[in-house]
């Protein structure tokens, strides 16, 4: 049968759809590599820049092979206990499997939402791909919370077990069908399921873990700004992939949802940037707030890109931003925020901007918005959500909203913490402090700019006397290690 | 006579890990200023291996940072004391560093042209 679809049919397959998809679904995947890679690179100290480069390849990889062996069934597949949600099939996580098959070339399908949307105009391995790059930028958003101090190998035993658990229940419950699909919640592109997971992951796993050292908090300089600004413009670009890929269709939601991403992250930008100028301690605009609030922006519009029209996206970047940024300077000097030590502050951007932006949806979401148009769907009239403002101006959506952002915040917080606890119990979660003092080099061998003075063995010099006499010599630098351990 | 007493200049060379607490150490002590410098040294412990793309090298030269203070010679043994304490590891691992003095035949501020101790 999937033969029929070699090159493709003249019915059930568009050519158009399917190459948008891929496409889109290439832009998600730069957004993780380079884009947060370099990012995040950039970000930390320098002494972390290739340590931080070499979890973010390695955890895509990770995220990669679990998704094809086991992982995408289970956020998109069949219900692994079948339950019943407004009177159609629900579930809360799907039965793992498998997805490898020469059956992948066969037309997409998704079996909860059978009969709930139009039918996909391509393969199945098209939505297994663009929904794996969604499932492996999670883990790289939340690496930025535990970076300076997290062990290597525990993060590469990790990532798979939280794609596994995490991930996998929280799109299975809101994109695979499951049970707040079933009860209206809506999540446009992944603000609950990718942002607001990754923000409480990340918050969870700096406090198990714990702190970087003091002198790394005190003095958490980055490193390279121009590879911020590299990192962070394909983040935003990439994000045109990330929202406009989501409604599995090449049409007019796609577009309306690229167009909604750029308004609400430039509104955002411009909030962050008024906001340094005129209440921050300098009273200076930074390029790195600004870049903080353009995440804020392509966050917060990420649960909503299709369902709410310009002005609405213009007015989640302006409120979201506000918040992000009030909270990016007050929050974080009160209670455990100020406690746990989450290195790039990722509870703020993508945790509280994705949350708001999900609740707010609840409000601004446009019933005029259609994502797919009546008689696409058996029986359905066209597909689109009505907030507060719009329709008879109830609540409803609102508590959808709130309800499910809960449900991920708890699934995701206990998740993690039991994850990570039960990798705790095998190994260290944290290097040893005389391996953080130098980093890369004591967990790689490697460094981000290698000095030019390196020699290959056996050619190297004998040390020479460059150092000039001591007047004192400690007893206890003599030490034959002759690196750090 | 101030003009004749003795100046010394005391250089550490240490671990830019090292820096901050020499900075928190000199300005408690109220040394007046202090000129620090990034340089590479070598010495018998500091070398390590760094590997790229499977071909091992050696790293004989290590980023280290010198910082130069000028001092009356009656505070220099407070302020060797100081700098002497910050590179301690009792349990071994990279050489930290050295500090050294040095006579001063003199001193001359630029701004004001005030020469020896005043100048410092």
């Amino acid at each position: 049968m999937h033969l029929d679809y070699i090159p493709y049919p003249a019915t059930g397959y568009s050519s158009g759809d399917a190459a948008w998809q891929l496409t889109a679904a290439t832009l998600v995947g730069l957004m993780s590599l380079p884009g947060l890679a370099v990012l995040y690179g950039g970000l930390v100290q320098k002494k972390w820049a290739v340590n931080t480069m070499l979890m973010a390849f390695s955890a895509f990889s990770l995220v990669l092979i679990v998704w094809a062996l086991w992982a995408f069934n289970m956020g998109f597949g069949h219900p692994w206990i079948k339950t019943t949600v407004n009177g159609s099939p629900s579930g809360f996580l799907g039965r793992p499997g498998p997805a490898m098959g020469a059956g992948q070339e066969a037309q997409a399908d998704i079996p909860l939402l059978d009969g709930l949307m139009p039918k996909f105009n391509f393969s199945q391995s098209a939505l297994f791909y663009f929904q794996f790059v969604f499932a492996a930028i999670t883990p790289l958003l939340w690496l930025g919370s535990v970076i300076g101090r997290m062990s290597f190998k525990a993060w590469l035993v990790i990532v798979p077990l939280w794609t596994t658990i995490v991930y996998s229940a929280d799109a299975f419950m809101l994109w695979g069908g499951g049970y707040w699909a079933g009860k209206g919640a809506v999540d446009y592109s992944g603000g609950y399921v990718i942002h607001l997971s990754a923000g409480t992951a990340g918050f969870v796993a700096a406090a198990v873990i714990g702190p970087r050292l003091k002198r790394d908090r005190e003095h958490g300089a980055p490193n390279n700004l121009l590879l911020c600004a590299t990192g962070a413009g394909i983040l935003w670009l990439g994000w045109n992939g990330f929202n406009g890929g989501d409604p599995y269709f090449a049409g007019a939601d796609a577009a309306a949802a690229v167009v909604n991403t750029n308004l609400a992250t430039a509104a955002a930008l411009l909030v962050w940037l008024v906001m340094d100028y005129a209440l921050s301690p300098t009273k200076k605009p930074t390029l790195l707030g600004s870049i903080n609030g353009m995440i804020v922006g392509l966050v917060t519009i990420t649960p909503a890109a299709g369902y709410v029209n310009g002005l609405g996206a213009i007015c989640l970047g302006v409120i979201s931003s506000t918040i992000v940024w009030t909270a990016w300077y007050k929050l974080s000097k009160v209670w455990i925020f100020k406690k746990v030590d989450d290195t790039l502050g990722v509870v703020y951007t993508h945790g509280i901007a994705g949350l708001c932006g999900g609740l707010l949806v609840g409000l601004f979401a446009d019933p005029n918005m259609i994502v797919y148009p009546a008689g696409t769907a058996k029986g359905s009239s066209a597909f689109s959500v009505t907030g507060l403002f719009y329709g008879n101006h109830s609540w409803h959506q609102f508590w959808m909203q709130l309800f499910a952002a809960l449900t991920v915040i708890v699934w995701t917080a206990i998740g993690t913490f039991v994850i990570l606890r039960v990798v705790g119990l095998f190994m260290k979660l944290r290097l040893p402090d005389a391996v953080l003092e130098s980093g890369d080099l004591a967990v790689h061998d490697e460094e981000v700019s290698p000095p030019q003075t390196l020699v290959a063995v056996g050619a190297a010099s004998p040390p020479a006397a460059v150092t000039p006499t001591a007047v004192e010599e400690p007893e206890s630098t003599a030490s034959s290690s002759a690196s750090e351990p | 006579m101030r003009r004749g007493r003795l100046m010394k200049l005391i250089t550490a060379v240490i671990r830019p890990d090292d820096l901050e607490i020499a900075r928190r150490a000199l300005s408690a002590f109220g040394a007046p200023g202090m000129t620090v410098t990034p340089l590479l040294a070598a010495s018998r412990w500091n070398r390590h291996l760094e590997v790229y793309r499977a071909e091992v090298l050696v790293a004989d030269l290590v980023p280290r940072l010198r910082i130069d203070v000028l001092a009356d010679d009656e505070d220099v043994p407070d302020l060797v004391a100081l700098l002497a304490r910050i590179g301690r590891r009792p349990r071994g691992g990279d050489d930290t560093g050295r500090v050294w003095i040095s006579a001063v035949e003199q001193v001359v501020r630029l701004r004001t042209g005030e020469r020896g101790e005043p100048a410092l």
